[in-house]
């Protein structure tokens, strides 16, 4: 009986005491539950480090922005001009070539220019006027000074 | 003869070709002096005790030659000599040597090289040391002189045959006086820098375009030599860099002048006696001796824009030649010497 009679005892107070603690409980929970969604609306989860968690784990999580119009503006271009350095760089060697052509078209044909080489192993003047009716494109490129000379070979008694 | 300092080691500067700014040569020995009426420049690079003393000897090889074999000088040896060519006369060993040299150029060129051109020169005016350098000159037709195309006694003459004592001092010159203005300043380039063996690690001696040169070089990759522009550009037609060559130039840029109405020049073709070398303004030879290459200068230049690039190459010559319209030819052997020409392109 004594038993039983305990346990009649003990439910009820047991049954009081767990309503106690939920009317004691349900106010914090509501109460953290409501401070902590405050306060992960306010913080800035790349400016929180520091303090609390230390330096290993305060290293920022990678940021999601949104495209910089200018910075677009920029890559945009920079892609343009590289297209630009790559078609003069072809016209470049285009004109090379084209100026190669010409001097080996020149040089055969230029024997009213002063002082220009026939070669060793050709005649002087030979290939006068071979450029037909092309109409020759003049490219005068910019010759190496000479070197400094010790001395000079020429003609027997001329000042120096 | 007009006398110019001899450097002190550290104290001497060379004037640069084309107008440069004068470039120190701290260390070495150099003379310049005027003789055989042209610059002449001698320097050791690199000097070696007595450098000063043979630089001096190279000097004075310059003013025996030339007092020998002038011809601007009646009482000089040669002139003696020219007097009367038909009797023996007793010479320098400077003239003696020359003529030995003028006869041995006189075959190995077939005719070439002869010196039995001097009475054609005084025909034209050349009598004496004219003053090129100061302008136009303008000498009196002679009667002696020749139309061109009249023909000469001399180009019908026979083969020319000096006649030389044993003991190295006589000779005959033969019937016809003879000028040893070109092949004498070869020689005295090469005497001169004979003079210069062991002196210094290296030598140069340049007299009026002829020039010997030994050794590496002041700056140790070879003598850097201008061929000078004959129709008077700034700039060399090129630059070679020799070493242990000598170097000569045939060239009418200077030595041009008008004998009455007609246009001369003193390199005469003994073939026609006339002023010869037809279409060419300027040759240039580089071997290892500066007489011979004077003698080939001058032989390549009288045969003329036709004949001078199958001379250069039937003779295996290091030749250079401009054309009277500027135009430039050479021999494989002499663009293997070129370090620079004008870069042109047009």
């Amino acid at each position: 009986m004594v038993r039983a009679g305990a346990a009649a005892m003990a439910e009820p107070r047991g049954r009081a005491a767990r309503w106690s603690a939920a009317a004691l409980a349900a106010p914090v929970a509501a109460g953290l539950f409501a401070g902590t969604t405050a306060w992960a609306q306010r913080a800035d989860p790349l400016h929180a480090a520091g303090s609390a968690t230390g330096a290993a784990s305060a290293k920022p999580a990678p940021k999601v922005a949104a495209p910089d119009p200018a910075m677009v503006a920029l890559r945009l271009a920079l892609a343009a001009n590289a297209r630009t350095v790559e078609r003069l760089t072809k016209q470049v060697a285009a004109v090379k070539a084209q100026a190669a052509a010409l001097a080996a078209r020149g040089s055969a044909s230029s024997a009213s220019s002063r002082s220009a080489y026939s070669g060793s192993a050709q005649s002087a003047g030979s290939g006068a006027g071979s450029g037909g009716s092309q109409k020759p494109i003049v490219v005068t490129m910019p010759a190496p000074p000479p070197p400094p000379t010790q001395t000079t070979t020429g003609a027997s008694g001329a000042p120096k | 003869m007009r006398g110019g300092p001899l450097a002190s080691p550290g104290a001497a500067t060379c004037p640069t070709p084309f107008g440069g700014l004068a470039v120190p040569v701290t260390q070495d020995v150099v003379a310049q002096f005027r003789a055989m009426a042209c610059d002449v420049t001698v320097r050791v690079a690199g000097p070696m005790s007595g450098a000063s003393r043979a630089v001096a000897a190279a000097r004075a090889v310059f003013e025996n030659v030339e007092r020998a074999c002038t011809r601007f000088d009646p009482g000089s040896p040669l002139m003696r000599a020219n007097a009367d060519p038909e009797s023996w006369h007793q010479v320098p060993v400077e003239l003696f040597e020359a003529v030995v040299a003028a006869e041995a150029a006189y075959h190995e060129t077939a005719g070439f090289f002869d010196p039995r051109v001097l009475r054609t020169l005084e025909s034209l005016g050349y009598d004496r040391s004219l003053p090129f350098a100061s302008g136009p000159v303008v000498t009196p037709a002679t009667p002696g002189h020749r139309a061109p195309g009249s023909g000469t006694r001399m180009a019908a003459a026979a083969a020319w045959r000096p006649r030389f004592g044993a003991d190295g001092r006589s000779l005959v010159l033969g019937p016809d006086p003879i000028d040893l203005g070109g092949i004498g300043k070869g020689l005295a380039v090469r005497w001169a820098a004979e003079r210069l063996a062991g002196a210094g690690r290296s030598a140069l001696v340049e007299a009026g375009g002829d020039c010997a040169m030994s050794g590496p070089g002041p700056d140790g990759d070879g003598w850097k030599v201008g061929v000078e522009d004959p129709l008077g550009g700034s700039d060399p037609l090129a630059v070679l860099s020799v070493t242990d060559l000598a170097c000569a130039t045939s060239s009418v840029r200077l030595r041009r002048w008008r004998s009455g109405e007609d246009p001369v020049h003193h390199l005469i073709d003994p073939r026609t006696q006339r002023p010869g070398g037809a279409g060419l303004v300027a040759v240039t030879v580089v071997g290892p001796d500066p007489a011979r290459a004077e003698v080939w200068s001058k032989a390549l230049f009288l045969a003329g824009r036709p004949g001078v690039r199958q001379l250069a190459q039937a003779r295996g010559l290091t030749a250079l030649w401009v054309h009277d319209d500027g135009t430039v030819g050479s021999t494989p052997a002499m663009d293997d010497l070129v370090v620079w020409r004008p870069g042109r392109v047009s």
